[in-house]
């Protein structure tokens, strides 16, 4: 009869706990769906929010908020957001996307921890785009242009549209940059700008370039495998 | 008082058709009569989106050509251009600069083989109302479904596809998970995955479910009750892929055949007709390949060509295009207009250069009726004929046509999206020694500009065109010489009004372009009479777009590439649409006041002026939308009629016209689609002709989905017209279904139209369509066609339709 009183308390208490924890769990409630990957060429992993394991990103592979993803060499991740905008993750980058959904409007926030990152960001009403980087955080209203970050130091150029970018670090400065012209932060955090060179356009444009060659290779025991990769 | 009565009657008719059409909720209308049209079919029409149009005809054998002319909602000319005919159809399409929210007018130019034309629908030419086609705010904007991937007529293989779909700026009424998703009507919804509000389907999960070709994807919502709220459709298109090696660059094709076999009785006459018609699409790298060839026994050496051929190469920066193709340069100097030859541009984006040459028409030899011998008979279709082949000196003839060949070259600055600057010079001819019996030919030459410059991110866009031709309505003598010139223009009988220097001015600047003698046409080029201009400004803020545009066409003014421009008018043209609460009400209002007589040619000056308005709702609810629109013609020339001489050419009449129009979506026991539209005008003659008319138009349309297998339609029509006391009514009714008797393999489509009234016609359609394989289907078609009284005809064919 004890031996069921002391079964009876320890399910008693596990119910207690669970539901304790249940009420107690809205900070952990599954992440809403930001976005996916729309493309992943070569070497695409993706770790979900307080995971420590990396796994393949696939096509179709869905992205939650704090959910990170990185690229290898000569690799290109696209991930779209569920308001059509689009970032294209290019070779050996890292970012982690955060997105927070009130009703209709999803507030989003993509942080580049390294690497080059491609925007092309539809037109947010009421709702928030920003990136953040080591350096600097930039608030998106509707534009395209590329960061690259290396080494703590940010490079923004921005081809259209206009950013609203504030550095994080040393002197915190706030400037608004305007299309055809580029940014850079460093530790210091002082922002220089200038006028976009060919260079920046030219890199813009390969930054953009999703082209791939796909190769088929069948084995002797006739297995296929299709290889695909970016065209330079 | 005898207006009231008139006016009551009127207004009793009205409401006991619209009630006679809700009486009949099943019920439909359908279009106009006609001996030729079977039905006209148009793709759905969305705003600012190109309209396909299908016209099945009842039978082809004595037409030459069919135009289809058509204008929005507002504007009182109408842009023309010719329908590629294949078989018993023929195919074209409205641009969607002319889509505009409520209604595109439209209606048909038959022109058949002896030069007689009709129009579909009839009499349009002396009052008879155009067909309509309604037009759809952007469902992007009303459904809320965003597809973000594939996009539309994106081309793509099997394994690249990815289907994503956000509900994110849906409306907060939408189920999620009832969100439908199909690929040709097939349901693949539950091979979706539901991520909150994305859905996503990749086809490499799924190999071989979708095959090499064009497809749909759909996507419909729904609330928790399982009311449909809105749909979202887009094309895309498969490619089959083919690994050359395993080295080698992907080439990418399709390919579609189609063979058509079909016999016509008609008035006792067993016609055989056999066509054949082949497309291909293929891409290798940046380059796309495509060609066409149609081959029908329709060919004949009396008509213009049938058959078609085309071929095309083309990348980002280069196109060349051989065959019949239909090159759009400037609106005033060659606009769709069928060219056999070679067509190519080159797009650098500062710079590009883009030319056609090629046969606007070939050659038909005439032929003499009746040699004339030792005879001096005059005529105007009396000439002189091979006396050693005829027999006689003199013949009653038919003319033929002369090959007529065009050159086009327009060089431009800019890439277009900002700005662009045009010239654009174009010549074309009459090949004289194409035909032995002819008469006139003809040369003309027009140079024209073009500028286009947009700003504020495309809100402000001014766009503005000029051209000037000359034109000699017949070369057959040559380029006269100087002194030629002197005896004809400035000898004592003064045979041509025109200074003889300033012909020899002409002919040295113009000469060397074109044949110059006292048939060239204007002989005064600074009276303006072959200038012709337009330029528009275009405004889009807060939701509303404003357009102002100016246009001169002179008297004279005419392209070879261009035969459907409207001469002789001047004046300026202001439209205004309004999208309001949330694009669910849409305003429009356009004024128009255009003048003609420009170069003093006419008796007098005619005014016309034109207001349309029209309100349209889209409440996206449960309730029908609907379109109520007015509109008045007014021409005026302001003569005094006092004068005993000008009652003949006094102008001064209205026209007031009426549009309603309801299309609701709603579910009895099964979804149906029903349409009612009411059109009607009155037109007051205020000269003494009185040529006063009014017509009515009552259409009342229902599709029923009994299941996912079976359709049915129904349709009723009445039209009704009294122009100058000619009375013409008539009643139409069409029935019939479509059954898919085992799905994906064997449909039946059954169609009774009978008409009754001042037009008695039944016409019968049956259709068998087999699915042979995937990608091989079999069509059988019969139709009877009866006029009491007179005939019975009938056309039974057999088409089979091949994909790679």
């Amino acid at each position: 009869m004890k031996n069921y009183i002391k079964y009876l308390k320890l399910v008693l208490g596990i119910i207690v706990l669970i539901t304790f924890e249940a009420f107690a769990a809205p900070n952990n409630s599954p992440a809403v769906t930001v976005g996916f990957i729309m493309k992943a060429v070569q070497t695409v992993d993706y770790r979900e929010f307080n995971n420590t394991d990396w796994e393949d990103a696939k096509i179709g592979t869905t992205l939650k908020s704090g959910d990170e993803v990185k690229t290898g060499l000569r690799s290109l991740a696209i991930i779209k957001f569920k308001d059509n905008s689009l970032l294209r993750v290019r070779e050996k980058s890292l970012v982690t996307i955060f997105g927070d959904q009130q009703r209709k409007k999803v507030d989003k926030n993509t942080e580049i921890k390294s690497g080059t990152l491609g925007f092309d960001v539809t037109k947010q009403s009421g709702e928030e785009f920003k990136f953040t980087t080591p350096t600097m955080v930039a608030s998106i209203k509707g534009t395209s242009g590329y960061f690259k970050v290396i080494d703590s130091k940010t490079f923004l150029f921005l081809e259209s549209g206009i950013i609203e970018i504030e550095s994080t670090v040393g002197v915190k400065e706030k400037v608004t940059l305007t299309a055809g012209n580029t940014a850079t932060v460093g530790m210091d955090g002082i922002v220089l700008v200038s006028k976009a060179s060919a260079d920046d356009y030219s890199e813009s444009e390969a930054v953009k370039s999703t082209k791939t060659t796909r190769v088929l290779i069948r084995t002797s025991s006739d297995e296929e495998y299709i290889l695909e990769y970016l065209e330079k | 008082m005898k207006r009231n009565i008139e006016s009551k009657i009127k207004i009793k008719n009205i409401l006991f058709f619209i009630a006679a059409a809700l009486i009949f909720l099943n019920g439909n209308i359908t279009a106009q009569f006609s001996n030729y049209v079977s039905s006209v079919e148009t793709s759905e029409a969305i705003d600012g989106e190109s309209v396909d149009v299908t016209v099945n005809l009842l039978q082809n054998a004595n037409i030459a050509k069919i135009i289809i002319a058509y204008r929005n909602f507002g504007a009182t000319e109408y842009t023309e251009s010719e329908l590629v005919m294949t078989g018993l159809s023929a195919k074209g399409f409205i641009p969607g600069s002319h889509v505009k929210i409520p209604v595109v007018d439209y209606f048909l130019t038959l022109t058949f083989l002896d030069g007689s034309y009709e129009t579909f629908p009839e009499k349009i030419f002396s009052g008879g109302l155009p067909s309509q086609i309604i037009v759809k705010q952007d469902e992007d904007i009303e459904s809320g479904i965003l597809i973000l991937s594939p996009e539309k007529n994106e081309e793509l293989t099997e394994d690249e596809l990815l289907v994503s779909i956000s509900l994110l700026r849906s409306s907060k009424f939408v189920a999620n998970s009832a969100t439908k998703i199909f690929i040709d009507n097939n349901d693949i919804t539950e091979n979706v995955l539901f991520a909150d509000d994305l859905l996503l389907y990749r086809a490499a999960n799924f190999p071989g479910s979708i095959s090499p070709g064009k497809h749909v994807l759909k996507v419909v919502t729904f609330d928790n009750l399982g009311k449909e709220l809105s749909t979202e459709k887009i094309e895309f298109t498969i490619k089959s892929t083919r690994i050359l090696s395993s080295a080698e660059t992907v080439f990418t094709y399709n390919a579609d055949f189609r063979g058509e076999s079909r016999n016509e009785n008609y008035n006792s006459n067993s016609t055989w007709f056999n066509n054949l018609m082949g497309s291909f699409i293929g891409r290798l790298d940046d380059w796309k390949f495509k060609g066409r060839v149609y081959v029908t026994s329709e060919e004949k050496k009396y008509r213009q060509p049938q058959n078609r051929y085309f071929a095309s190469v083309e990348n980002e920066w280069l196109k060349v295009e051989l065959g019949d193709n239909f090159p759009r340069y400037s609106k005033l100097i060659l606009d769709g207009k069928r060219v056999r030859g070679i067509s190519g541009g080159l797009y650098l984006g500062f710079l590009n250069l883009e030319s056609s040459y090629g046969q606007l028409t070939r050659s038909i030899e005439g032929r003499v009726i009746t040699p004339l011998p030792n005879s001096d008979t005059l005529g105007t279709n009396i000439i002189p004929i091979d006396p050693n082949k005829y027999g006689a000196d003199l013949g009653v003839v038919s003319f033929g046509k002369y090959e007529r060949d065009l050159t086009v070259i327009r060089p431009s600055f800019g890439s277009g999206e900002k700005f662009q600057l045009g010239f654009t010079y174009l010549h074309s001819k009459d090949k004289m020694n194409s035909i032995d019996i002819g008469t006139s030919p003809q040369e003309n030459l027009v140079l024209g500009t073009d500028l286009m410059t947009s700003a504020d991110d495309r809100r402000i866009i001014l766009t503005a065109e000029a051209a000037i031709n000359i034109t000699n309505e017949d070369i057959s003598t040559g380029t006269l010489t100087d002194s030629e010139i002197d005896t004809l223009f400035g000898g004592q009988d003064n045979f041509f009004d025109a200074d003889p220097e300033d012909v020899k001015n002409i002919k040295n600047i113009v000469g060397n372009f074109i044949t110059v003698n006292q048939f060239l046409n204007p002989l005064n080029p600074h009276k303006l009479s072959s200038f012709a201009a337009e330029a528009a400004l275009e405004l889009n803020y807060f939701d509303n777009s404003l357009k102002a545009t100016y246009l001169y066409r002179g008297n004279d003014f005419r392209s070879f590439g261009q035969s459907f421009l409207r001469n002789d008018v001047a004046g300026f043209n202001i439209v205004d649409r309004m999208k309001l609460i949330q694009n669910k009400l849409f305003l429009s209002v356009t004024y128009e006041r255009l003048q003609d007589n420009l170069q003093k040619t006419k008796i007098s000056t005619t005014t016309y002026q034109t207001l349309n308005t029209s309100i349209s709702f889209y409440p996206r609810a449960d309730l029908p939308n609907v379109t109520v629109g007015y509109s008045r013609f007014e021409n005026f020339n302001g003569l005094d009629t006092r004068k005993i001489d000008n009652g003949m050419y006094y102008v001064d009449e209205g026209t007031d016209k009426y549009l309603i129009q309801f299309s609701y979506n709603f579910d009895g026991t099964i979804r149906h689609n029903a349409y009612l539209s009411v059109v009607a005008s009155e037109k007051k003659d205020y000269t003494s002709r009185r040529s006063d008319g009014h017509n009515l138009s009552t259409s009342l349309m229902l599709n029923s989905n009994w299941s996912s297998d079976l359709i049915s339609f129904f349709n009723i029509t009445y039209y009704n017209s009294d122009y100058s006391n000619i009375i013409y009514r008539y009643t139409t009714l069409s029935v019939g279904a479509r059954y898919k008797a085992i799905p994906n393999k064997l449909e039946f489509s059954l169609n009774i139209s009978p008409s009754f009234g001042d037009l008695e016609r039944q016409a019968f359609d049956f259709l068998t369509t087999y699915y042979a394989l995937n990608n091989l289907r079999i069509v059988l078609q019969a139709r009877i066609f009866r006029i009491p009284d007179s005939s019975t005809n009938s056309i039974i064919g057999i088409t089979s339709q091949w994909n790679i």
